[in-house]
């Protein structure tokens, strides 16, 4: 059961009412609010958030705002929580390792990305821009994930994700996961070119596949 | 058989003229828009061609030569670049052979230079602003500048007095520095001009001459970055659109009327940040195409001809966007619906590109030919469009078979 304040907190975060929804928070923590709780109602707005995102009720800024409401809320609450942290949402589902490929300096589509994968649950290891097929490789390494994306504005991007899924092969990890490409000029020929399993043209399609290969049903 | 370079430079520039006009020409154009396909094709590192005006010269003649497009674009302003770049050590931005390797493009950087809070600053002078704010923060060899006197000082015992930090030795080296880069830049002005003069003898007329961004993406772009820039959409609203407006006053009326001085006379407005999935419908039609649309018409009272390049998909920016006078401006497009947009436009918007960037690179020449034939039969069918790369025209990993297949094809099917 979420209690009133917990709920007009949701509320205040899912229609971007930055400054009282932050004022909000600030004072139910003053007054001893249970921060993991907070954080839960945190999750519960982003799942609103994402959904609306998807209803193309919402755009980038949007996005951006909560985004930052959110890293706000996290900061106020983080060191208020006693002993054993996080674990209240469900379990995270598959790890996703992203990146934008090597050569390419981009990231606001594969942030977008990042964030509603993030807000539909996934455990995401993002590496950031220019990453080179050693960096993704190692991180495969390190985290097993059941999906990787490959992101890229600029045409130099088709080569280097073809690249860089060759070097899956040649390390013999690329039957471990799938592959998802996007972004700039991504489309279905580029995707047979690379031979990522398969492309998406935005976030929503992003978190479409994912649920996909991983058997969650939207 | 060989017809004068007279002759076919006239009916290029005709040919072109009256598609953007929105009419039938004789056949469908098809000019040379490409960043730095000809660097690669005529064997040289993106390096070579930013700090080497003969290999880009060469570079670009070759590629003209080779696939005979109906008009090729200055690429000294927008390539030759490199030393100025090195010099002032700009930081906005990447650039072949300079803090990137030899053979990676041109990229700009997002980040953050101007803070929210000096919104108010920027509005009240923006020159001066940007002369002690921005210009020290984006150059790093132009530290000095912060301390650039305000020229509206500069009277009566102020102009004897407040001229004072020229005094120094790091205004001085700032000066000078600048001198170095300024005859760079010179020198690539003076190439670019003779080279649009050579190809003119050998029949191609240059198209499009000056490049701006529209008000917000400059401010996105260049002020405040990706997330400050759509943030204060929803934080700042007034001060954003102030901003916006002094950008279109101080920096697109000035930069307009020094288009006026160049050879070619349509005007590029490549844009970032208006496109479907950034903005809301109420962001577009509050911060974007009002002041676009004003941008767009004083270029078209300059005597200029706008050419706006809508990246990304704006499907459904097309009914907003077609509120412009009938034959007058060209939309180039990326990945919108072209046949969309032709139903949207009718003839009263020429429309530009067509060709998809991966068809270009992974694509056979046999498929480049057919999209020919589609996007003719189709977008094309009763005039008023420009065949191009659907990308920011062709890209540099294009393969040249199907480069020379889609300026082959074009020749072939593009017959009205």
């Amino acid at each position: 059961m979420t209690d009133d304040e917990g709920k007009r907190l949701i509320t205040l975060l899912a229609d971007m009412e930055e400054e009282r929804a932050l004022a909000l928070a600030r004072q139910m923590l003053d007054a001893g609010y249970d921060p993991l709780r907070m954080l839960e109602h945190c999750r519960q707005a982003m799942d609103i958030v994402g959904a609306r995102y998807e209803a193309e009720e919402y755009f980038l800024t949007e996005l951006m705002l909560a985004g930052e409401m959110l890293t706000e809320i996290s900061a106020m609450a983080k060191p208020l929580i006693i002993g054993e942290g996080g674990g209240t949402g469900p379990a995270a589902r598959a790890s996703i390792v992203i990146g934008t490929v090597k050569g390419d300096l981009h990231d606001i589509g594969k942030n977008i990305v990042t964030f509603m994968l993030e807000i539909a649950g996934y455990r995401v290891i993002d590496l950031g821009v220019d990453v080179p097929a050693q960096r993704f490789i190692e991180a495969i390494r390190a985290n097993q994930p059941a999906i990787v994306g490959l992101s890229g504005f600029l045409t130099l991007a088709f080569d280097s994700m073809k690249d860089t899924i060759e070097a899956f092969r040649a390390a013999g990890v690329r039957d471990e996961f799938k592959v998802m490409i996007g972004g700039g000029q991504v489309d279905e020929r580029v995707c047979e070119f690379t031979r990522a399993d398969a492309f998406g043209r935005n976030a929503v399609d992003a978190v479409a596949l994912c649920n996909d290969w991983t058997g969650v049903r939207a | 058989m060989n017809r004068p370079p007279a002759e076919l430079y006239a009916e290029r520039q005709q040919r072109l003229a009256d598609a953007m006009a929105g009419r039938v020409p004789d056949r469908v154009p098809a000019p040379l828009f490409t960043a730095d396909f000809f660097a690669r094709y005529a064997g040289y590192t993106l390096a070579e061609t930013t700090y080497d005006a003969a290999k880009l010269e060469h570079a670009v003649e070759k590629t003209v030569l080779d696939f005979e497009p109906d008009a090729f674009e200055q690429q000294h302003t927008r390539n030759l670049l490199g030393p100025q770049l090195d010099l002032i050590d700009y930081l906005p931005m990447e650039w072949p052979g300079g803090r990137v390797g030899d053979d990676d493009p041109y990229q700009y950087l997002d980040r953050e230079i101007m803070r929210a809070d000096e919104y108010r600053e920027f509005i009240a002078d923006p020159s001066y602003f940007w002369l002690t704010r921005m210009i020290p923060r984006t150059a790093g060899r132009l530290g000095a500048f912060a301390s650039f006197p305000n020229p509206l000082g500069l009277v009566y015992t102020g102009m004897a007095l407040n001229i004072a930090a020229f005094g120094t030795l790091e205004m001085k080296q700032a000066m000078d520095l600048l001198h170095e880069a300024g005859k760079h830049a010179l020198q690539t002005i003076t190439r670019d001009r003779a080279f649009i003069q050579h190809m003119a003898t050998q029949g191609f007329p240059v198209h499009r001459g000056g490049a701006m961004l529209c008000p917000f993406d400059l401010i996105v772009d260049f002020m405040r970055g990706a997330k400050g820039g759509m943030l204060d959409m929803m934080r700042r609203p007034d001060e954003l659109l102030a901003a916006i407006d002094v950008v279109l006053e101080n920096f697109n009326r000035r930069a307009i009327e020094l288009f006026r001085t160049l050879p070619s006379k349509t005007v590029f407005i490549p844009l970032h940040w208006g496109i479907d999935g950034f903005m809301s419908p109420q962001q577009f039609s509050r911060f974007y195409w009002p002041q676009l649309r004003r941008l767009i018409q004083m270029t078209l009272d300059a005597g200029l001809t706008p050419m706006p390049f809508f990246e990304g998909n704006c499907t459904s920016r097309l009914e907003v966007i077609a509120d412009v006078p009938p034959g007058t401006c060209t939309y180039q497009f990326e990945q919108t619906d072209l046949v969309r947009a032709r139903e949207v436009f009718g003839t009263r918007i020429c429309i530009r590109g067509g060709m998809p960037a991966s068809m270009l690179i992974a694509g056979s020449p046999t498929e480049v030919e057919e999209q020919v034939r589609k996007l003719v039969a189709t977008v094309g069918r009763d005039g008023a469009f420009i065949l191009d790369g659907g990308g920011a025209g062709i890209p540099r990993e294009a393969r040249p078979a199907n480069v020379k297949a889609m300026f082959d094809a074009i020749k072939v099917h593009g017959l009205y």
